[in-house]
């Protein structure tokens, strides 16, 4: 189909305003929050309406046209890149909260609603969203759903997965289907969890049947000081070992810290090696007693200083400064990648060591300000992207952290999702039986391949398309 | 000599006494190690056998009868701890250990897969993931699929097949540990699995009330939505005579103390007699057992409605039952809308129209409805999970992916029209 002929039937679906196609314009969907490859679209169109993402999705099935699904591209793994071109269906203008359930403790809402929103009209019931990425602020709840999207309270109250019910789905060749059950449970096999956390691979939600959670009535939140970056590691791992359940536990190292205290002035102590935020909640009563084991444990494996947020207000500036945290260190250089790997938990002292030796290999700065509570690394590799040999560096020392969270038995992306990031890292992960396992599952929702191609599983020239599951 | 012949020939060969006839007059294989089902199952795939993998058949009557099964796969012989990292509240287990032996082994480092369902001694790892039973518990720690992190699986032509990983958050590729999470055996044969576990709670109490009038049912039920209580139990009996309300609390002694108090407070103040702290009398096994059905029901269908729609459903259910001549109580997870109705007739009614007619009543009100037990003599002619058009589809086309030639457990998720 020419380009023109796309975009006038484009614009009679969704009215010209909603059709992007300008270079200019396109220039801001090259890419997501993933910005070491760059591809656009040929034409960014945002629907507003289930009815219309199917017709759209049905023109390019008629068309042979590839499509990409895109939130608010706050994604850090190239998810929302269009490295093949086709039609980018971005649901930002999908913001609605449809129904607000309290009494069920459930909600429907579009997919292109940002996540913050949703916990804040859920406050007024005495409940919240529980899955809280850094970038809640700006991501969008289907783009929660494609990557699966955790954040810091996740240690406590699990990830999209255990707080999505059902999904309307937008199939690639337009047909529009719910899976999962407005109500807690769904016969057959779970295809909602498979849904969750297939990058947009499947197809493309539209709207979401999440759980809502009830607001801890009681929350006590510490900033642990430590020297060394071991001895804060080896309290996480110390605190998860005693039985300790945080509802969120992070660490930042010395770079990181000393970005945020320049953007936040929360008065983090700049001659920290690393700090850690441990948040309890839960019931007043029995509170007290749990956090004061947390700061005995804290305290015994080094900490210097164990502050306690003394009132609400302090508390949210101590989250905004963590949550903003990757992006202060735009202080420290022009570009950064974040990477996500994830590791046992008692391995974090050793994983955390080798990480530094990366660094200092590669002449690299990294950063690391991360979800220790669940071993969810997040090493901020710091470079300029103008440099090529930086860029370069840059990839290999990518791949050896990466390596190094497999060495120990863990998991190439904890909430970040593969993308095109880390398509070369699944084979590493994964055996060719695996992966051809999954291969088949993206066939029998997209035969032709079309919806979001080239993320998450590597393609033709692997062993995906040669084993074949019929013995036949 | 025929595929069946030579196929039993190479298992004798391969299996030795671990090949046998089983009760039903199947064949049944029980591997020593995962390597070995591997090859069970090649062979059955070369030779086109049908095959039906199974546990300790603590849930071998769930979904609809196999339409075939030449060969049998018992995971009972798979029975080791592979690994188990405490410090990082992480096990990894064949899929012939027991959910008891898991917990029993757990318990040594204070921790817990924290399920509680019935039979747990008969429920192997294996038959745990594929029947995804619910918990008695699952107000506060969900369902299997909240701690299942990773899983081994033996494909159809036999080859063996990871999802997941031993961490305990991972999304690198399609999380496969949802999808095989309550096949019942027709996508794979559960060879493996690893778990997240957590530490075992100090102390626990079991909080009961009779309420005996109906108009005070609906207020009690609506109130543990609000309440700032957090009950790892929440479910409610319910029977003509009225409701039974339990609610279970775990955590910290000083904790438990304070909201079993508070629920007693609440529980009086709605209309409910007197409320008793009663973990001696029935124990929290005890009442996990009641999910799997009253005793001597013939019939206990699961039903899934919003959490407000519980009395209005089991009002709906008694009426049309009665009409039937058919007794029924029900069990509901208050915080889930989850319902079990245990049927008991005098007469032999029409199971396959009542089941009808009680799913409707369920679809009616946005939900479902699963048979769990029903008479073998019927079971034929009832569908399990009545799924709908555009699910079975997409479910149809994973399956032929996954199992081309539906020699796995044929028939048991759907029936072919």
């Amino acid at each position: 189909m020419e380009s023109d002929r796309l975009i006038s039937s484009l614009q009679a679906i969704c009215g010209p305003q909603a059709v992007l196609s300008n270079p200019a314009e396109l220039l801001a969907y090259d890419c997501d929050a993933f910005t070491l490859e760059k591809a656009q679209p040929l034409v960014v169109v945002l629907p507003d309406s289930t009815d219309e993402v199917a017709q759209i999705v049905s023109l390019c099935h008629e068309e042979g046209i590839p499509i990409v699904p895109r939130g608010a591209g706050t994604g850090l793994s190239g998810g929302a890149l269009a490295p093949e071109g086709g039609v980018m269906i971005a649901l930002t203008r999908m913001n609605r909260i449809v129904e607000l359930d309290a009494r069920n403790r459930r909600a429907l809402v579009e997919a292109g609603l940002v996540n913050l929103r949703l916990t804040q009209a859920a406050h007024a019931h005495g409940l919240c969203y529980a899955p809280d990425p850094s970038s809640q602020m700006a991501c969008t709840i289907g783009g929660n759903v494609a990557e699966n999207a955790g954040g810091p309270h996740t240690l406590k109250y699990g990830v999209t997965t255990n707080h999505v019910l059902a999904l309307e789905v937008v199939l690639p060749d337009g047909e529009i289907v719910w899976l999962g059950s407005r109500t807690d449970d769904s016969p057959g096999y779970d295809l909602r969890g498979l849904l969750i956390g297939s990058e947009g691979t499947m197809g493309i939600v539209t709207r979401a049947v999440v759980r809502l959670v009830p607001l801890a009535p009681a929350v006590r939140t510490m900033l642990a000081v430590f020297e060394t970056v071991e001895a804060a590691s080896e309290a996480v791992s110390a605190l998860i070992a005693a039985g300790v359940l945080p509802a969120a536990l992070e660490m930042m190292d010395r770079l990181i810290i000393e970005a945020v205290e320049e953007s936040f002035h929360y008065g983090f102590p700049t001659d920290a090696a690393a700090v850690l935020i441990v948040e309890l909640d839960g019931l007043e009563v029995g509170l007290d007693r749990e956090t004061d084991k947390a700061i005995a444990l804290l305290q015994a494996h080094g900490a210097r200083e164990v502050r306690r947020a003394k009132d609400e207000a302090e508390r949210a500036r101590l989250w905004a400064a963590r949550k903003k945290a990757v992006g202060c260190v735009g202080r420290l250089a022009p570009s950064k990648v974040t990477q996500d790997g994830v590791i046992p938990r008692s391995q974090l002292p050793a994983v955390l060591k080798a990480i530094a030796h990366i660094s200092e290999r590669y002449g690299l700065r990294i950063a690391n300000v991360f979800h220790a509570g669940d071993g969810n690394l997040h090493p901020v590799v710091l470079f300029d992207e103008r440099d090529p040999d930086q860029v370069e560096r840059v990839w290999k020392a990518g791949a050896e952290i990466l390596e190094t969270c497999l060495a120990v038995g863990g998991s190439i992306t904890g909430e970040h999702g593969v993308g095109v990031e880390k398509l070369a890292f699944m084979e590493r992960m994964f055996s060719p039986s695996d992966l051809a396992t999954m291969a088949e599952l993206r066939r029998a929702f997209d035969p032709e391949g079309r919806c979001n191609p080239g993320k998450l599983l590597p393609t033709s020239k692997s062993c995906l398309d040669t084993r074949p599951r019929s013995q036949a | 000599m025929t595929a069946t012949e030579q196929a039993w020939g190479e298992l004798e060969r391969l299996l030795g006494h671990r090949l046998s006839i089983g009760p039903q007059g199947r064949l049944t294989a029980l591997p020593p190690d995962p390597a070995t089902a591997g090859e069970v199952m090649a062979i059955a795939a070369r030779s086109r056998l049908t095959v039906l993998p199974t546990g300790r058949g603590a849930r071998a009557h769930w979904g609809n009868p196999v339409t075939r099964a030449d060969l049998e796969i018992a995971s009972s012989g798979l029975e080791r701890v592979t690994d188990y990292s405490p410090d990082d509240m992480v096990v990894s287990v064949q899929a012939g250990v027991s959910l008891a032996d898991l917990n029993g082994l757990l318990s040594k480092h204070n921790q817990v897969l924290p399920l509680d369902l019935p039979f747990p001694a008969a429920t192997t790892i294996g038959g745990l993931i594929a029947a995804a039973p619910l918990g008695l518990s699952r107000s506060g720690y969900g369902q299997v699929r909240d701690w299942l992190i990773g899983v081994d699986v033996i494909a159809a032509d036999g080859v063996a097949v990871k999802g997941g990983s031993r961490v305990v958050k991972n999304v690198a590729g399609y999380d496969l540990c949802k999808l095989y999470a309550g096949s019942l055996g027709t996508l794979g044969q559960i060879v493996g699995a690893t778990f997240k576990v957590r530490p075992r709670w100090e102390t626990s109490v079991l909080v009961r009330a009779e309420v005996p009038s109906t108009d005070r049912i609906e207020d009690l039920l609506a109130a543990w939505q609000v309440t700032t209580l957090s009950p790892a139990i929440a479910v409610v009996e319910l029977s003509k005579a009225g409701a039974t309300f339990w609610l279970g609390f775990d955590g910290p002694a000083e904790t438990v103390q304070w909201q079993s108090s508070v629920a007693r407070t609440v529980l009086t103040d709605l209309g409910g007699q007197e409320a008793t702290i009663d973990s001696a009398a029935v124990t929290r096994a005890d009442l996990a057992q009641r999910l799997a059905g009253r005793v001597g029901a013939v019939t206990v269908l699961r039903a899934s409605v919003l959490p407000s729609d519980i009395l209005t459903y089991w009002h709906q259910a008694d009426e049309m039952l009665a009409e039937k001549g058919v007794e029924v109580t029900s069990i509901a997870q208050i915080h889930h809308g989850t319902m079990w109705l245990s049927l008991t007739s005098e007469t032999s009614p029409n199971w396959a129209s009542l089941v009808s007619g009680l799913r409707e009543k369920a679809r009616s009100l946005g939900g479902n409805l699963v048979v769990e037990r029903i008479p073998d003599e019927v079971a034929p002619v009832v569908d399990s999970f009545g799924l709908d058009a555009a699910s079975l589809t997409l479910m149809k086309r994973l399956k032929r992916g996954l199992d081309p030639d539906d020699r796995l457990a044929p028939g048991r998720m759907w029936r072919e029209s």
